[in-house]
Order: structure tokens, then sequence, then C-alpha cells
């Protein structure tokens, strides 16, 4: 009989100290956003999509080979003088944004943006293509000379 | 699908049915969509009544062959796909890994040597997460029982966690911030307020949710005495972590064979006792987790109090890594348990074979023996107090 | 006790089923035959010098292709072309298989790491389920992966893939196949460039 009792005490008890708890909180502000209208500040680091600043790229492939699902594709044509880089697309399908592709680059031209939200109907639409006509890879030291040149 | 059996075979519950009653088996499917398997994982159980006759678990839902896809990956390359295995402690997995290539390096005689900052910062950063972890384990645990509110207010501090890590890597969920040699980035001085912030009012959130769940005592109805796990069982069944030592056992690596720089620090490991029931029952694994949330909170006071200025964050290593030819088992102490990698290299840049040990798929494996005897809602709650994360049994 | 010493014991104690032991890397391994292993287990769980109570991760290994000359250029498991197509595996593998169980005592804190190379042809080993019940899953894991039979394990069926897929995806000749159930499996990648 004294169990009975001291179990009911017991339950009320601890369940209107939670219930106190939870009356406290009423009383402060929320803590959640209302998320379109409002948004956060997204920090220096954050890992949005990946983006290739083209004209600054070498094609050197570097970021294709660190790339761990290898969504990332290349394609060039021609030799020596007359090489052009014809492709450079990304599948946002297959990226995870792991930040590997922008670590070996040498001339730091891809990296990691601050977009988030490129929602797309279809699948085929987040293959991004960076390059339309092909274009001259980018020759860091000619353009060093030309620098200096200029200069 | 059922079959007739007379009642007598199976354990009747104390004080119930004096007279035999002719009862019919039922099979029933428990998932891949259940909301208290915590994933998709399925169990396949045999019932009499109200009483479970039998457990048995399907796996294979989330499994991505994560070891195939170590065979033709780089070391560096394979680090996000630990992300992956227990995506609520992704730090810890990122660190256990590189952890266990670091020590088959160090061990074939490649030096490695991790800078005192990017250990400080191993520290901090997995002691958030296995806070992290287990405040989603006492989240969920609470919904498993039926108690809405101790979730958000679980979910509220793993904001402010993810919010940190979100300042120093970047992401909120699939991190890899680790790298083999170190970390890949500092902490910067922003995340670092935040971090003395978080330190300043967890307690005060602790004492909370122990007073919202803890000791209330519908819950401790529920979990007391209920799924009791002796210490001998859990060996031999393999379960580490906040499983084992629920069950009495003062077995945690950080202290037994302590790795990185976890010997400097002044921590208790906690254990279950049996405060409310019997050594090793739901009650006890829930409470040596809240309890291991506060020893994780005393190693990131001390960390931060003794972390040198900034400095480098990676070791020396070379750009392309290569691991000598030779083996090597190396584990770290995860939120779940014991994690282990056993890693073959004959001397390229993707390892011959890379084996996963992973906790929560021998702490599955004990589901078999414990629910047998129990009722359908003590299986929920049981399965609760094992902290199982499916991206991690599957790989 | 150091592994030198488990080591003799065993020798002691099993002779002839005691195939070797590498001693000059970091983590010794000591070697036995396939039949014999679940004595060899029983003995080194209940012998009190040794009480090797916790499996700690039991796993099997393809040795097929293995570079001996430690230069990395073991055999290419098959992998994706950029167009999505297999790059097939022209030839079986012909190497050993192996399941490597690494122990821990809880009494003694010393560690051991038991390996078993078993024929590639006739993949059959004795199941350590009885000894280390964790085992009983370490060796499903096993069997639905390299397609080692462990005999003795009373549930022995695959732990992850479902129960019709064919062949054994951790061996190294492993080839992916192409549809399951009618679901196509290769192909998924979207590389083809949109044209119109
Ligand atoms: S690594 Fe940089 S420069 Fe080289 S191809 Fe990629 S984006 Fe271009
Ligand atoms: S972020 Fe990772 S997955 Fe995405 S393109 Fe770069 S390397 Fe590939």
């Amino acid at each position: 009989m004294v169990k009975f009792v001291t179990d009911i005490w017991d339950t009320f008890s601890t369940v209107f100290k939670g219930m106190g708890i939870t009356a406290r909180y009423m009383r402060k502000k929320p803590v959640t956003q209302q998320f379109p209208e409002e948004r956060w500040a997204l920090p220096d680091r954050f890992r949005g999509f990946v983006h290739n600043d083209v004209p600054r790229c070498t094609s050197c492939t570097l970021c294709a080979k660190a790339c761990p699902v290898d969504c990332i594709y290349i394609e060039m044509e021609g030799k020596g003088k007359d090489r052009r880089m014809t492709r450079f697309a990304i599948d946002y399908n297959k990226c995870i944004w792991c930040s590997l592709c922008t670590e070996p680059c040498p001339t730091n031209c891809i990296t990691m943006s601050h977009d988030y939200d490129h929602s797309v109907y279809l699948r085929e639409k987040l293959v991004y293509e960076f390059v339309g006509d092909p274009v001259i890879p980018f020759k860091p030291k000619k353009a060093a000379r030309e620098e200096e040149a200029e200069a | 699908m059922t079959d007739v059996r007379p009642h007598q075979d199976i354990a009747t519950p104390a004080g119930d049915i004096a007279k035999p009653i002719k009862s019919e088996l039922l099979h029933i499917n428990m998932g891949p969509q259940h909301p208290s398997t915590h994933g998709v994982l399925r169990l396949f159980i045999t019932t009499d009544g109200e009483m479970v006759t039998k457990v048995v678990p399907y796996l294979g839902y989330l499994h991505r062959c994560a070891e195939k896809i170590a065979e033709g990956n780089t070391y560096h390359q394979y680090i996000i796909y630990t992300d992956r295995m227990d995506y609520l402690a992704a730090m810890n997995c990122n660190w256990t890994y590189c952890l266990a290539v670091e020590n088959t390096l160090r061990s074939l005689g490649v030096e490695v040597e991790i800078p005192e900052y990017a250990e400080y910062v191993r520290v901090i950063i997995g002691e958030l997460n296995r806070i992290a972890s287990h405040l989603i384990a006492f989240g969920t645990y609470g919904l498993d029982i039926g108690a809405m509110t101790p979730f958000f207010h679980a979910l509220r501090e793993r904001e402010a966690i993810l919010n940190i890590f979100e300042k120093v890597c970047g992401a909120r969920l699939m991190y890899s911030y680790y790298d083999v040699g170190g970390v890949k980035w500092d902490i910067p001085d922003d995340a670092m307020d935040e971090i003395k912030l978080f330190i300043d009012l967890f307690p005060a959130k602790l004492d909370e949710y122990n007073e919202l769940l803890t000791g209330n005592k519908i819950f401790v109805e529920r979990t007391a005495n209920v799924g009791v796990l002796d210490a001998a069982t859990c060996i031999d069944y393999g379960c580490t972590g906040p499983v084992l030592r629920g069950s009495g056992v003062k077995h945690d690596l950080r202290k037994d064979d302590p790795y990185s720089i976890y010997d400097r620090f002044d921590f208790d490991i906690p254990v279950g006792t049996g405060t409310v029931g019997t050594v090793g029952d739901c009650w006890d694994r829930y409470h040596v987790r809240m309890l291991e949330m506060y020893e994780s909170w005393r190693i990131i006071q001390q960390a931060v109090d003794r972390i040198p200025p900034r400095g480098e964050v990676m070791a020396k290593m070379p750009k392309n890594l290569k691991v000598p030819p030779g083996q090597g088992y190396y584990r770290a102490e995860n939120p779940k348990g014991e994690m282990g990698f056993y890693i073959i290299s004959d001397g390229g840049t993707v390892p011959f074979r890379c084996k996963t040990r992973s906790p929560a798929f021998h702490n599955l494996h004990i589901i078999e023996h414990v629910g047998k005897g129990q009722m359908i809602s003590d299986l929920c709650a049981t399965i609760g107090s094992l902290d199982l994360v499916l991206g991690e049994i599957d790989r | 006790m150091t592994e030198q010493e488990i080591y003799q014991r065993l020798q002691a104690r099993f002779d002839d089923s005691i195939l070797g032991f590498e001693s000059d890397i970091p983590q010794p391994v000591v070697s036995c035959t396939p039949e014999a292993v679940g004595d060899i287990a029983k003995y080194l769980r209940d012998d009190p010098a040794l009480s090797f109570d916790r499996l700690l991760c039991l796993s099997g290994v393809d040795y097929e292709g293995l570079d001996e000359k430690g230069k990395g250029k073991h055999r290419e498991i098959n992998r994706y072309e950029e167009d999505g197509t297999v790059n097939p595996v022209e030839d079986p593998g012909t190497g050993d298989l192996a399941v490597v169980y690494h122990l821990e005592s809880f009494k003694h804190h010393h560690r051991l790491c038991l390996s078993v190379r078993v024929p590639r042809e006739t993949p059959k080993i004795a199941s350590v389920g009885h000894v280390w019940i964790t085992a009983q899953y370490g060796e499903r894991e096993t069997y639905d992966f390299f397609g080692i039979e462990f005999e003795g394990n009373p549930d022995l069926r695959r732990l992850f893939l479902p129960e019709d897929w064919v062949g054994w995806p951790l061996r190294k000749d492993y080839e992916m196949p192409v549809r399951y159930n009618d679901v196509p499996l290769e192909g998924l990648g979207l590389a083809v460039r949109d044209e119109q």
C-alpha cells in the first residue's frame, strides 16, 4: 500500500518536474528558424556546390583523379599547342561535397561555393557543363611571363 | 504464417494464467520502416501473444560494400566513405580510420609525427561528436519509450555542436575533417568561442535532461529490469562501448589502450551499477551514456584549457601516400563501442584489404539472445538502449 | 604473454596443426590448418594462461593477386569505365582465401592474430561460433562476401546480400552481374552529355 502511494507520488512529481522545464521554455524565444524566409549566415568554410573558374583551369585533370566518386569529367582534344579543353563537367548527382578535388588544384580555380539549393526536376539537369566552346587551357607560367612583360 | 503450439513450451510471465491456454505463434516483421528500429533494420519476430519467442535480424538494406570500395580507392579517398558508416559520429569514424592508417605506417617504419595542436583538435572535435551521438541516443530513446520532449531538447544542443562543426569544416553531417597525419583545417576563432560557450552551458542542460527523463518514474518503470545482460554474455557476443559498460565491465579503450593523447586527461569510465534495477538493464545502458556525456565534457574542458597556440595541423606526409607492405588491426573507442580497421597493404596507394570492425554490428547480435522471452514493447526499449546505427552495421 | 610464448604453447599442444609463425612483423601472426581451428579456438579460450575471451574481428581475405614484391601492383578489381560499362576481369583467381581472427584477453591484456588459409576450390573451415558466439555473425558475413563455408555454424546464410545473389563480391575475381531480378545494375552514371 505504501509502495502504491509512493509510486503514484513519484510518477506525478517527476512528470510535473519535466512539465516545469517545458513551461520554463515556453516563455523563451524559439531556437528554430523559418527557413526560406530566414537564412543563417554560412561560415567561410561552408562546402556547397563545386565551382570551377574555367579561365584559370589548366585542364591538368588532377581534380578528376582526386575525386573519390569520379564525378568530374574532363575531355580534351589536340596535342601540344593545339590542346583544347572541350568539356569540364561535374555531375552533382554523384558529388558528395568532400572538397578533395580542391586540394591538388595548382591554380586554386576549383572551389567549394556557398550555393546549396539548386533543386531541379530532372537528374540530367544536375550535370553541370562549365565549358561551352573549346577553350585554351590556362598556362600559369605563360601568364606570369605576360604579366611581367606588361609591368 | 502460424503454427499451433501448446502453451507450456514457452516461459509464462510470473503470476499469469494458471491453466494452459492453447495459443498460436505469430510471425511479425518489425521493420524495415519501423520507427523504433532506428533506420532500416528488419527484425523477424515470432510471438506468442505478447511474448517474443524468437528474434532474427535481417540486414543489408543500407549495404554499400564499403570494403570493396576501399580496394579501389586511395587511402585518402576512403576517409570520406568512413563518414558514411556511423553517420551520427562521422568524426570518430574518420579518426579511427586515420589512426589505423597512421599506426600501420608507424609500425612499418614510416615516421608520422602528428603536431601537438592537431592532436588537441582531434580530441576536442572527437569528444564533441561523442556528445552529439549520445544526445541522439538519449533523444531517440525517449522517443522509443514514448517521451517526445527530450528529443527536441537533445536536438537543440546537437544543433549547437553541428554549428561548431560547420564553422570548423564546412559540413554538418559528413565531415571528412580528419586526415591521415592530422586534421584538414584548424579551429577558427569564432568556433573556439562557441566551443567555450558550449562548455559553459552544457552541464546545466545535462541536469535538465536528467530531470526530464532519467528520473522520470514512467521511464524508469519501462526500462529498469528490462533487457538485462550480464557481463559474460556481453563479452561472448562481442559487445563493446556503453552496452558492455552498462553491464558493469570497466572497459574503455581511451583508458585501457590509450591512443592519441587520452592519457593526459583526467576522466572516469562510468559503468552500470543497477541503481534502479539490475546491473545491465536498459536503464543502466542509458545512464552510462548520460554519464559519458559528462565525462566527454570534462575532457573537452581540459583540452580547451591546455590547447597549444595555433600551429601546424598536418604531419609531413607524402602527397601520394603509399603504405609499405604489411598489415595491422587498430582500433579506437567510438560512441557506439570499439571500432577497428584491419588493413592489409602490399605497398601501393590503395589498400589490398580494409576490413571494418563496426561496434553496432556486434551489439546488434545480442538482440537474438536478449529478445527471447520479452514483451514486444520491451523489445523496442531494448533495441533503443543498444543504440544501433544501421549505416555502420551494414557498411 | 607475448605472441612468441603463445605460439610455443600452441605448438606444444597442437603440433602439426600449427603451420607457422610470422614474428618479424609488428602484430605477429600464427597460422594453422582450417580443420583444427575449432579445437584451437576452444583451447585459446579455455586455457587459464591464455583465456582469449574476446574475438575482436573476424575477417576474410582473398590473397589472389597480392603483389609479393611489395610494389602495390596487385590485381585491379573490376571498375566502371567512365561511360558506365564494366571492365571485366579475364582470368579466374588462383590465390588462397584466408580467415583472420583477432583475439584479445580481458584478463591478461594480450592479443593474438590467428590466420587460416583455405584453398580457393574447396573453401571449408571449422566454425568457431560455439566458442565465441559473436563469430556466428562474422562467419555469416565472411560467407556472404567470400563464399567460405564454416562447417558447424548453425545458421550459415547470406547476411547482407539477398539470398539469391550470385557470386562472392569481395573476391578479387568477382564480376558484377549486369542485372539482378531484372533491375539493371550498370550504366547508372549520368556521364553522357546532353546534346539538345
Ligand atoms: S585541378 Fe584545377 S587546374 Fe587542374 S583540371 Fe582540375 S580545376 Fe583545372
Ligand atoms: S567535392 Fe568531392 S565528390 Fe564533389 S567533385 Fe569534388 S572531389 Fe568529387
